[in-house]
């Protein structure tokens, strides 16, 4: 992963988005010890307390649980956390970017809901 | 990270040792001046004729006071140089505080007089071998006029002198350092002084203040007053160069 | 425990304060970038943190102690900066030999490895260097001295953009390794960023803002659309930069205390969000009274 450091998104938060994409690819299994701050800090040339952040997140949010002195492991849970965050997410940016795109037409609400329902019954015949 | 503790003395040490592999320049500068001294003693010879009972007998006077005396300034103008800007902030490259720099360059003035002491008292010998070698005509005589005496007392000699002018370069410097009005000031105090001293009486009091040092006749008390003196110069240097910003 | 404590600390010139009341408290083992215009005080400030020079009123503490002539902050400190005076007749191998003997902490394994690496010889004297060959071989004094508190002043001065990068990689893997307290102040924080916990930033002797990167990374973001759009979004807000450009188009830096609502609101509304760079935020939060370069040359034109 090369780090975006011009983009709005904190880095820590996008050492925790490499970790959950390393846990979704399965290159991190269950249990399997997660990189720590230090290796973290190492491989990204980013200062300990970053990685530390990004690491914190994951474990606020169980995708990884801390082993006091050990290190953090992934959790069960992890992938379908993950799996679940990253859908809400992604399908609320799209959705922000209609209604942006809908606006700047003069388009109502009406209309917008009128033609995700047609696009809805098209990509369902499809299947 | 685990803390360091440094005692006083070690850093003294550490920087004397530094000053001494560092600070060539002092070195290959005595060696220069004690030679141009030398050079000056055979030039500046007193020859004298004297014709009695037929014979004719003439002497030559070499003298190796010149090396002594160009050593006693080398003395002053080293310990000024040493409070310079660049020499002070060698120092603060690495561990040090005022007063451990002071210290060491103080001991390392004190070391550097003393060999200088040394080997202007060998010179001695090294002005007598070029006067045999150069084949002076008749015999030749070298005497040092203020210590006609063995090389023991040329070396306390020179060495009191040159450790008591040192001292008064550093002070010299350390109040430069301190305020550059003192560029001017410390000159016209010293010559001020000078002709305020020679006015009474034919220079009574500056007969007095030269005979403090050097009409005293017992060596000990000779080193005992020169580096008394010596030790208040480098104590008021030091009490100056406490309060004085490096890098500023 | 407090690596460093300040406490209205002033720094008075015959003219001018070069610190004018800074109150900072730094923490141990972190690395700290100090950044600030050219004569913000920030090298004033660390001069006095590692004992060069006397504060003229207030209080410092490095490791409980107060620096100027302090032993013990001295053997802990160490002061790098692009004008080190090391003395001439000493080869750079013979001054790193002396580094090993005054700082008891310092690894010359790692300093003879760095000296190879960055092509350094023996036998060569540290005046003869160039500008960006000195910076480097004082970073590796600064490196391997090792010191709990390790100050770099404008450590990449000369350096070219692969020594620089070099220098920050050795800098981030001896911290990671060896952590300690590391003082940087710098003109390229876009390039450092990354290795920062917190930021110090000075504008005119004073301690403007003082934050961990991660929050300075937030600390503002840029709006651009129309006026007529970004203004209501701008009611009450610290607005740091605003440029107008066409006809009522307007882009502005303000300072980030919106909600995620918000900000989604104002994207609906057709303004464009974007991040403010730490160098930005800082640019803008250090800016000169009395309108800037264009402000210069425009009062030259009316005339």
């Amino acid at each position: 992963m090369i780090l975006d450091t011009d983009g709005l998104k904190p880095i820590y938060i996008q050492i925790a988005e490499w970790i959950e994409s390393e846990i979704l690819h399965g290159n991190l299994q269950q249990d399997d010890k997660v990189y720590s701050q230090y290796k973290l800090a190492d491989m990204y040339n980013i200062n300990p307390a970053t990685a530390a952040k990004g690491l914190k997140l994951l474990a606020d949010e169980e995708i990884v649980y801390d082993k006091r002195g050990i290190g953090k492991f992934v959790s069960e849970k992890a992938q379908a956390i993950i799996v679940e965050k990253r859908k809400g997410q992604s399908l609320k940016h799209l959705l922000e970017d209609v209604v942006s795109e809908a606006k700047r037409l003069n388009m109502t609400e009406e209309e917008v809901r009128k033609a995700l329902k047609e696009l809805w019954k098209t990509s369902g015949e499809d299947d | 990270m685990s803390f360091v503790q440094m005692k006083a003395s070690e850093v003294i040490g550490k920087q004397l040792v530094y000053k001494c592999k560092s600070y060539a320049g002092v070195f290959t500068s005595l060696v220069v001046i004690q030679l141009l001294g030398a050079l000056f003693s055979l030039l500046a010879t007193s020859g004298s004729m004297r014709s009695t009972l037929g014979y004719d007998v003439r002497v030559q006077t070499y003298t190796v006071d010149m090396v002594i005396v160009f050593t006693i300034f080398w003395g002053f103008i080293t310990a000024l140089l040493l409070t310079t800007r660049a020499y002070r902030e060698d120092d603060f490259a690495f561990v040090t505080n005022r007063n451990s720099s002071n210290i060491s360059t103080i001991a390392f003035l004190t070391l550097v007089g003393l060999i200088s002491s040394v080997t202007a008292a060998l010179s001695f010998y090294l002005v007598r071998v070029v006067v045999f070698l150069i084949g002076a005509e008749g015999d030749a005589v070298i005497s040092s006029a203020s210590v006609d005496a063995s090389l023991l007392l040329i070396i306390f000699y020179t060495f009191g002198s040159v450790i008591l002018f040192s001292s008064m370069g550093y002070v010299a410097g350390v109040m430069v350092q301190w305020s550059k009005l003192f560029i001017f000031i410390l000159p016209a105090v010293v010559i001020g002084g000078l002709i305020l001293l020679y006015q009474p009486s034919d220079g009574a009091v500056m007969n007095a203040f030269f005979s403090f040092y050097y009409r005293e006749a017992n060596l000990l008390f000779y080193l005992l007053k020169t580096t008394a003196t010596a030790a208040i110069f480098y104590s008021v240097a030091v009490l100056l160069s406490n309060r004085l910003e490096v890098k500023g | 425990m407090k690596a460093i404590h300040c406490k209205e600390l002033t720094k008075q010139y015959r003219r001018k304060a070069a610190l004018d009341g800074v109150d900072l408290s730094i923490d141990d083992n972190k690395i700290i970038g100090l950044i600030g215009r050219n004569g913000a005080g920030k090298t004033t400030l660390l001069k006095i943190i590692s004992g060069m020079l006397r504060e003229s009123s207030g209080h410092v503490e490095v490791f409980s102690k107060r620096p100027f002539n302090n032993l013990f902050v001295s053997a802990n400190s160490i002061y790098i900066d692009d004008q080190m005076n090391f003395p001439p007749s000493l080869t750079l191998k013979e001054l790193l030999k002396e580094g090993r003997r005054f700082y008891k902490n310092w690894d010359h394994d790692l300093a003879l490895r760095l000296f190879e690496h960055f092509g350094f010889h023996e036998k060569e004297s540290h005046k003869n260097l160039s500008k960006g060959k000195e910076s480097t071989f004082n970073m590796i004094v600064g490196l391997c001295s090792r010191c709990p508190l390790t100050i770099f002043d404008e450590p990449t001065t000369g350096m070219d953009a692969a020594v620089r990068k070099d220098f920050h990689r050795a800098l981030l893997k001896d911290y990671i390794a060896h952590p300690r307290t590391i003082l940087l102040s710098t003109h390229y924080m876009n390039e450092m960023e990354d290795l920062f916990e917190e930021v110090v930033l000075l504008d005119h002797g004073k301690l403007r803002l003082h934050t961990t990167m991660d929050d300075l990374r937030e600390y503002a973001i840029g709006l651009s659309g129309k006026v007529s759009s970004v203004q209501p979004w701008l009611e009450g807000r610290d607005v740091l930069d605003q440029q107008e450009s066409g006809l009522d188009d307007v882009q502005v830096a303000v300072k980030h205390d919106y909600t995620d609502g918000e900000i989604q609101r104002m994207r609906l509304d057709g303004i464009s969000v974007t991040s403010i760079q730490p160098t930005d935020a800082c640019m803008f939060l250090t800016k000169q009274e009395g309108g800037g370069l264009d402000h210069v040359f425009r009062s030259n034109e009316s005339e």
